[in-house]
């Protein structure tokens, strides 16, 4: 039963000691008032019953002490009910807390192919509601278990001390309706992850809907979005509808216990106390009253209960999903031995070899998605050799889909390949862990995308958070990035400049303003290994030219560069072009012998030739 | 208040489609309060006439009596919920609908100055929060005044100085409810801010996940969220606070009142008369059912404030002008002009400057010019994502200012540089403002395209699903599903934003192939970057500093000693 709150429980509720302990001893001094408060009735009652020809004075007195009694309690529970009710809540609002930041920090360091298999909606959904819904088990959980226990306790007890028989009476459907509601709650629980599964997909749908707006500002397809969204707003509109009607059903199964228990206390009670020879009095009567309807509440609360249980079962699943996920690589990176810059530093031999590739064989898995890329059936990447070296500067081209942006990804460690195939100063990649590994690279991605704060920060936060892990390691000071990149006539354009903030991903950037703010962004990180993955291609020639020329010209020599572009001017300065078709290197050499032996590439390049010049005969006029 | 009003009127406005069911709940309501008083009535006459009188059968009748009450209680407090319920979700869903046409029809610079998580969690976890409470809250804030009503008559009748004394009680209770209302709803709006915020946050670390990995900033980004995360608890702490006193003040009152009562019955105050056995207990069991809607009404005054808080939020988001549209004009006709546009993004700085152009039906334009002439501009302005400075844009001789958007749109379509791709199938993806195009036609155009050799093989061919944002295609292949799009559309105007830069030059052959076969199936402008593209087209205009620097058919270009016949020359080696 309800693993997954077990689970959460054993997890969390070590170290709530000292709140619930204060909360619990409030809520038992609250429950003791409240079932004390019917004796004092019963005893009001039994003075009334005697009181046809007006009250005597000692009656009066009892009266009074009744009275006074009455509303003393009526304060205490006041008081300690809030006590109550605020000691029990703080605990569980700190457990959502810990609870939300665990969970934030699995949904960030989910690896690529796992985190595929949520949308980023659902994601979101899970960090929210599924949160929230698992803190209630802790809130209104506790709070609603102890105090339905122990009511019932403190009002059996009275009960069956003023007639046992009356009491077994009234409380015999009790287990019939339990059998029924246990029956009932077992497929609500279904409906229950249905509807958290149902939000996860609508919020990721809604997302969705949003991104598109630019497609629908100029396309006629806003009827077609929103009939998209609809249907997935309906199925939530369904779930949530079907899951109510057996709440509501759950709730009155669960009330109606506690009238029927009236009715048979009015019918078997009622003729009890008739009678001279009646073996229950008018006073008990009453009182029996009070307590069966003080027993209502909580049985009430019962369904209540039980549905928040189910759904935070189904929210607590959901959570530790992502977070199992989590862990699992968390667990895989523990086990790589070399987990540190210096650790992986102590195999360098003295050679200039940083990469080392031997026969990689890489295909996608059968369903054509990983790492965010599908490729075409049968699409594979086959290098039987390759070596990245130390102060080297490597240029790739090839046409679309021909394995480039695949094999940087390898070479960087995004995409895991078998043992074997990769080494790092000899290391195989899957003795290092994925960290330390990225430590030494500097990636500029060909899809820019940069976060939603100013690019002053968006800077700033790269400087403060990826540290020199060591003296081999090389970064360009913010000045020199910032005159690499040719940002500076842009921002002058705007009116905040460094200042600017951005939108979601930087939508207020053009594409070459974000792939040079990318590239910024790559120089300031210290890295052995440059990667700049097509980030050119939406940049102009004029701007080209001078920011390679100022990159050249700010390396590290030491620094080892892999340049991915279709223009080939940007690759002319590396020591090594590879061309790539197919999954294949198929040709390597320099600029100049490269244009001496193969024709695609002479073709291109010539080509390219003759745009550059027309747009400095532009750029001149 | 008067905002509580203007935000409960938005949501009777949503919930009016489903008033059958509101005023099938309401209609049911006095049954519900008639029902809820009869019990402790049939009870005080039980033990009076029956118990205390010692009448058998008085009592049996009273027994089935009660019964009856309760089977018609079970059977009747279900059905009123369901419907009510059922109304809510319902009225949600309205909600969350008003929201998404609201925000997918929002200007660009909306989406550049807020993250899109925001607007996910208000039409998510905002709408969540107003949950089926506002609904179910209002309406049962009415049944309750109608049970305090009935149970007002029902003690008035036998003892009208008790029930003076008891409501007394009620603006004492009311008052203790509004001090707590008070000091919530701040703090509840805070709630929903620092929601939105996380929400936001959750949304960019998650979909930057490889920036956040590679440049190692998992760490400060995670203080970030946390120092949100530590104000969210404190803050819910907060009010839980508030709302545990209102709760528990309410509930301590209602046996304080009974304890005043018995008080008053040992000083004679009221009026010398003593109660009946049955009196006193029937007035507990009332007196409960009184509180028990004040303390129901205390939480819901208190979920109440979280609910405005989160419409209020939700407000913001419709409040949100969308961009003008006054046109409502239909067009008829192709004729597609620019005359002398003048237009600039700040006031004071123009991008472009007395630019005419013309595109005759069926006719073909290339606009031309080094970065940063102004040519996305030009297609900004020719799709109305920015209103024209001076001049006019025309189409069939009608500004399209004047046109309804929806119209406009029908008749030209866009390709941008960065093509909108969604989650779904790639035929879904092109076939997307044609849902019954088939199959077929989609192939051909993909043929003419020779976009169809690399959807084969994708591993299910036209139907692989894209993921949002075609993350799973290269840019050339999502330009060149755009393109396809573009080609089955009714619209018979296409433009075209040439993205060189994405593409490589075996892809680009591909798109200027297809170019060429797009422009004899429609009216063709096409922002080029380079010169090979636009050979065949009717007119080139060479804009240089947002001017027209020349215009003229290839060849009368080439004839002219100006720019163009220099890149030509070029090309020609």
């Amino acid at each position: 039963m309800l693993p997954f709150t077990k689970r959460f429980l054993r997890e969390y509720l070590p170290g709530t000691g000292r709140w619930y302990f204060g909360g619990l001893t409030f809520l038992l001094i609250t429950v003791v008032a409240t079932t004390t408060i019917p004796l004092w009735v019963k005893r009001a009652v039994a003075i009334l019953k005697n009181s046809s020809d007006g009250l005597a004075d000692d009656q009066r007195q009892a009266l009074l002490v009744a009275g006074w009694a009455i509303i003393l309690l009526g304060l205490v529970l006041a008081l300690c009910r809030s006590l109550s009710r605020i000691l029990i809540f703080i605990p569980g609002r700190r457990v959502e807390a810990r609870l939300r930041r665990a969970y934030y920090d699995a949904a960030v360091v989910l690896p690529a192919h796992r985190a595929a298999e949520f949308t980023t909606g659902d994601l979101i959904s899970r960090g929210i509601s599924d949160v929230s819904a698992s803190r209630v088990l802790l809130s209104m959980g506790v709070l609603h278990i102890v105090n339905s226990s122990l009511l019932l306790m403190f009002c059996l007890y009275h009960l069956l001390s003023m007639s046992p028989l009356l009491t077994l009476i009234c409380v015999l459907p009790a287990p019939l309706m339990q059998l029924a509601i246990r029956h009932f709650s077992k497929s609500m629980i279904h409906q229950a992850r249905a509807v958290q599964t149902q939000l996860g997909q609508l919020s990721e749908k809604i997302r969705e809907t949003f991104r598109a707006h630019m497609l629908i500002t100029i396309y006629p397809v806003y009827d077609q979005m929103i009939a998209r969204f609809m249907s997935t707003n309906d199925a939530y509109r369904n779930a949530s509808e079907e899951y109510m009607r057996g709440r509501v059903y759950l709730f009155t199964m669960i009330a109606s216990l506690g009238g029927f228990a009236k009715v048979i206390l009015l019918m078997v009670g009622g003729r009890m106390a008739l009678g001279d020879s009646a073996r229950l009095s008018v006073e008990e009567f009453v009182a029996f009253g009070s307590y069966i309807t003080l027993i209502q509440d909580p049985l009430r609360l019962g369904g209540f209960l039980m549905s928040m249980f189910q759904r935070g079962e189904a929210a607590l699943e959901r959570i530790y999903g992502v977070r199992d996920a989590a862990d699992e690589y968390r667990a895989a990176q523990a086990d790589r031995n070399v987990a540190s810059t210096q650790a992986l530093h102590a195999h360098e031999d003295g050679t200039d070899v940083s990469i080392a590739v031997t026969n990689l064989a890489y295909a996608y898995p059968a369903n054509g998605s990983s790492n965010g890329t599908t490729y075409a059936r049968g699409f594979a990447l086959s290098i039987p050799s390759l070596e990245i070296r130390r102060g080297r500067r490597y240029g790739f081209f090839g046409p679309v889909g021909c394995g480039k942006s695949t094999l940087l990804n390898i070479l960087n460690g995004s995409l895991a390949v078998p043992r074997g195939m990769c080494t790092f100063h000899g290391v195989d990649y899957n003795d290092v862990t994925d960290e330390t590994l990225a430590r030494e690279f500097s990636i500029a991605p060909q899809e820019s995308r940069h976060f939603a704060m100013s690019i002053r920060e968006n800077i700033d936060q790269v400087v403060r958070h990826a540290a020199q892990p060591s003296d081999a390691h090389h970064a360009l000071a913010f000045e020199q990035a910032y005159t690499v990149s040719q940002l500076e006539p842009d921002l002058a354009e705007f009116n905040d400049g460094l200042d600017t903030l951005l939108g979601e991903n930087g939508i207020n950037l053009s594409g070459g303003q974000k792939q040079r703010l990318s590239i910024l962004r790559a120089l300031v990180k210290p890295h052995r290994i440059l990667m700049l993955d097509d980030i050119l291609s939406s940049i102009d020639h004029h701007t080209e030219t001078a920011i390679l020329q100022h990159l050249y010209a700010n390396l590290n020599p030491d620094d080892s560069v892999i340049f991915v572009s279709h223009r080939i001017s940007a690759l002319i300065p590396c020591d090594e072009i590879l061309i790539m078709d197919q999954g294949q290197i198929v040709q390597r050499g320099t600029h100049a012998e490269l244009l001496a032996s193969h024709a695609v590439y002479r073709r291109t390049y010539n080509h390219q030739i003759i745009e550059q010049q027309i747009e400095e005969l532009n750029d001149g006029q | 208040m008067a905002s509580d009003r203007k935000l409960t009127e938005f949501f009777i406005r949503e919930a009016r489609k489903h008033r059958r069911k509101y005023v099938l709940a309401f209609g049911l309501m006095p049954l519900t309060a008639i029902v809820a008083v009869s019990g402790p009535k049939i009870l005080q006459l039980a033990i009076d006439n029956g118990i205390i009188a010692n009448d058998v059968h008085y009592l049996t009748r009273m027994s089935l009596a009660f019964f009856a009450v309760f089977i018609a209680r079970i059977l009747l407090e279900p059905c009123v919920q369901i419907v009510l319920q059922s109304a809510g979700i319902r009225t949600l869903r309205e909600i969350r609908a008003t929201i998404v046409r609201h925000v997918s029809s929002l200007g660009r610079n909306v989406f550049e100055r807020q993250p899109l998580g925001v607007f996910v969690s208000r039409a998510t976890a905002d709408v969540e929060a107003i949950g089926e409470t506002l609904a179910t809250s209002l309406m049962t804030i009415v049944t309750d005044l109608f049970a305090i009503v009935a149970i007002f008559l029902v003690i008035a009748h036998k003892n009208p100085q008790l029930a003076v004394l008891t409501f007394i009680l009620v603006p004492i209770v009311a008052g203790i409810i509004n001090w707590f209302r008070i000091r919530l709803r701040p703090l509840h709006e805070r709630i929903r801010t620092i929601n939105g915020r996380i929400a936001g946050q959750l949304n960019e670390t998650i979909s930057m996940r490889f920036e956040v990995a590679n440049f190692h900033l998992a760490e400060g980004l995670a203080q970030d969220f946390e120092e949100n995360n530590r104000a969210y608890r404190d803050t819910s702490i907060q009010s839980v606070s508030y709302d545990a006193c209102t709760f528990s003040v309410i509930e301590g009152l209602s046996h304080v009142s009974v304890g005043l009562v018995l008080m008053l019955i040992s000083g004679s105050w009221l009026l010398g008369q003593t109660m009946t056995v049955g009196e006193v207990a029937m007035y507990i069991l009332l007196l409960n059912q009184l509180f028990e809607p004040f303390k129901q009404l205390g939480q819901r005054f208190t979920t109440l404030q979280a609910t405005f808080a989160a419409l209020k939020k939700i407000d913001d988001i419709l409040s949100i002008p969308l961009p003008a549209d006054t046109g409502d004009r239909s067009v008829d006709g192709l004729d597609l002009g620019m005359q002398a546009v003048t237009f600039g993004y700040a006031p004071d700085r123009n991008v472009l400057n007395d630019v005419s152009l013309r595109v005759p039906a069926g006719g073909s334009l290339a606009i031309v010019g080094p970065t940063g002439s102004g040519k996305t501009t030009i297609v900004r302005l020719l799709t109305r994502q920015y209103e024209v400075g001076a001049g006019a844009i025309t189409l069939a001789d009608t500004d399209i200012r004047e046109i309804a958007r929806e119209e406009l749109k029908q008749a030209m379509v866009l390709v941008p540089q960065e093509p909108a791709i969604f989650n779904g199938s790639i035929l879904e993806n092109i076939a997307i403002d044609r849902p019954n195009i088939g199959l077929d036609r989609v192939i051909d155009v993909c043929e003419k395209l020779t976009a169809h050799t690399f959807i084969l093989e994708m591993p299910d061919g036209y139907h692989t699903m894209l993921e949002t944002d075609g993350t799973n295609l290269s840019m050339g292949q999502r330009q060149l599903i755009a393109l396809a799009r573009a080609l089955v559309s009714d619209a018979q105007i296409l433009i075209f934003d040439e993205s060189t830069a994405n593409i490589d030059t075996e892809t680009e052959r591909m798109i200027q192939h297809a170019l060429d076969f797009v422009m004899t199936q429609k009216s063709t402008i096409i922002i080029a970057h380079r010169l090979s593209t636009i050979r065949h087209v009717n007119e080139i205009v060479v804009i240089r500093n947002g001017s027209v620097d020349d215009r003229g058919t290839h060849d009368e270009l080439l004839a002219r000693d100006g720019l163009y016949r220099k890149m030509y020359a070029l090309q020609t080696p």
